[in-house]
């Protein structure tokens, strides 16, 4: 099947003619590889009960009247806040722990494409997980106006959309970070979860107020809500130290890191 | 088709893992890389599929850096590590993942499957698989885009004398059909039917590489007397280089009529002396790896 041509001293077969890998291409098998097996197929349904199971206990529970539809939001993506950052971790330590990078790396040899594109499948499994927390309020909204018999408050539901989304969104890539430079699973969720926490605690202890420079939490939830007036500096320096020296660290070791 | 020239690499400031290997694949055939453990075999397959940047040299396909090759699974398949596949995976979904990220139509994951002999354990996680198994997979993943080239790293490793026939046979059908084949191994017996060339390898340095026939003719005469040493005296005083092979013979790299002479002069009685056809290639191969390998390692030993 291999043509031989003989226009040199040795035959040389002839290269394959093989486009590049298109980087869609590598996404999609990311995203699929994030959910093909028990592991993430767990994480999704525990995504799915997180949003459901609060959900539902507030519709059957309308005691003070139907609350508008940011309360419902909160509701819904309550727990799954704590979830979406394991969405970034796990994209940037699974293939370290299960020692797959060998495979996927001689595949395509170009580091750089596939960290992209597993932080861009995060994104996507992210975006998708909020979206069903949004549509879920949304429903629940209804459900629960219908039953009352009162009219669906809204209020600035496209600002609420938003804000989930760029939360959605932080929190992914900053789990990305955090398992990008931990490389290993069980120990970059450990730190992800009591890193920052322990720094809001002890960071208002040892610098009084000047700690909101580092408050990552309080960064988000500024970008989320669009609130950035006297604070852009602050929330700035807090996205740099919690997820861009984490990020690039990683990234950059990834890159060069020897894989076996 | 796979060039290798002068490449070198060094970790830290001790004696460098690859030094200076330099040999090339044609179209074709079929070339052993052999080698006791921690010679470099792994390391050089390494930086020929772009996972270790040399420290020095180059490894080209068709001319061609690996990474720099658009879709380099079409071109080449590689299996460096059958255990580099998630345990929580069946076989199927292995391949099909593979398939679509070289872009070819997932039933060839099918195919490939049926091909290795593990279309009944398709649907089963890799986690339940034998390293004989794991090989198969790995080898259907190399094999998933009909490439012209294949790498392989130890591939031999777990599989039974069934096994080893088989990939025999798939790897000589594969040159047949003008596809190159380079695969390592530690173990001689493994790949002494399977290639056509070998490329030795012992601390780094390749110590000898030629045709699997050059090789063995060039390996000299076995001899055996009924005072070992004294004959091995009398060897060296005609200024040859005994080597010791299997159950106190001695293996020569010379001709029977020169080591007669000299049992001759000595007054040794000789129990055998016959040329060392291919059933010696193991204390050819000894004997080359431990030339090349620095004092203090003594791995291969028989």
């Amino acid at each position: 099947m291999t043509a031989t041509t003989t226009t040199t001293a040795a035959p040389q077969a002839a290269l394959p003619a093989a486009p590049r890998i298109p980087f869609s291409r590598i996404v999609s098998v990311e995203l699929r590889k994030s959910l093909d097996t028990r592991a993430g197929a767990f994480l999704m349904v525990a995504t799915v009960l997180i949003t459901l199971v609060p959900v539902g206990w507030q519709l059957t529970h309308l005691t003070d009247g139907v609350p508008d539809y940011d309360l419902w939001v909160s509701t819904a993506r309550g727990g799954v806040v704590l979830f979406l950052p394991v969405l970034g971790i796990l994209a940037m330590t699974s293939e370290w722990t299960q020692r797959t990078a060998l495979t996927t790396f001689t595949l395509v040899p170009r580091r750089g494409r596939v960290l992209a594109a597993k932080l861009a499948a995060a994104l996507v499994l992210g975006t998708a997980v909020m979206l069903l927390v949004l549509g879920v309020a949304a429903a629940a909204l209804l459900a629960a106006s219908g039953l009352e018999g009162t009219t669906p408050v809204w209020g600035d539901a496209a600002s609420v959309v938003g804000g989930s989304l760029v939360t959605s969104a932080l929190n992914v890539v900053m789990g990305a970070a955090f398992g990008a430079a931990i490389a290993q699973s069980a120990a970059a969720i450990t730190v992800f979860l009591v890193a920052p926490t322990l720094w809001q605690v002890a960071g208002t202890a040892l610098l009084g107020d000047d700690a909101q420079w580092l408050d990552v939490f309080q960064a988000f939830g500024r970008l989320s809500s669009f609130e950035l007036a006297g604070h852009g500096s602050q929330v700035v320096t807090s996205v740099l130290a919690w997820v861009a020296v984490p990020l690039v660290f990683g990234w950059v070791r990834a890159l060069r890191r020897n894989v076996s | 088709m796979l060039t290798i020239e002068s490449l070198t690499k060094r970790y830290g400031r001790g004696a460098p893992a690859v030094d200076d290997v330099s040999f090339t694949c044609a179209a074709g055939t079929v070339t052993g890389f052999l080698g006791p453990n921690g010679a470099g075999k792994s390391t050089t397959l390494r930086m020929l599929t772009g996972l270790t940047p040399p420290t020095s040299g180059s490894a080209t396909v068709l001319g061609v850096p690996y990474a720099d090759l658009p879709n380099p699974g079409r071109v080449v398949g590689v299996m460096l590590d059958a255990s580099a596949q998630h345990s929580g995976r069946t076989g199927r979904e292995t391949l099909r993942l593979a398939a679509s990220l070289l872009g070819v139509p997932a039933r060839r994951a099918d195919e490939m499957l049926e091909r290795v002999g593990l279309a009944g354990a398709e649907k089963r996680r890799v986690r339940g698989y034998s390293l004989g198994m794991r090989q198969r997979l790995g080898i259907a993943t190399a094999l998933l885009a009909d490439p012209v080239a294949l790498v392989l790293d130890e591939p031999a490793n777990g599989l039974d004398p069934e096994g080893i026939r088989w990939m025999r046979e798939l790897l000589q059908e594969f040159a047949a059909g003008g596809g190159t084949v380079l695969l390592s191994s530690h173990l001689l017996h493994e790949v002494e039917a399977t290639v056509d060339r070998l490329v030795v390898i012992g601390a780094g340095r390749v110590v000898a590489q030629g045709p699997l026939a050059e090789l063995l003719a060039g390996s000299g005469v076995v001899v055996r007397a009924t005072d070992t040493a004294r004959l091995a005296t009398a060897l060296r005083a005609a200024g040859l280089t005994p080597l010791p092979a299997d159950d106190g013979a001695l293996r020569v790299d010379t001709d029977a009529e020169t080591v007669g002479r000299a049992a001759l002069a000595a007054g040794v009685v000789l129990t055998e002396l016959r040329a060392a056809d291919g059933g010696r290639l193991e204390d050819l191969f000894f004997s080359l790896t431990s030339a090349g390998t620095a004092p203090g390692r003594t791995e291969a030993a028989a």
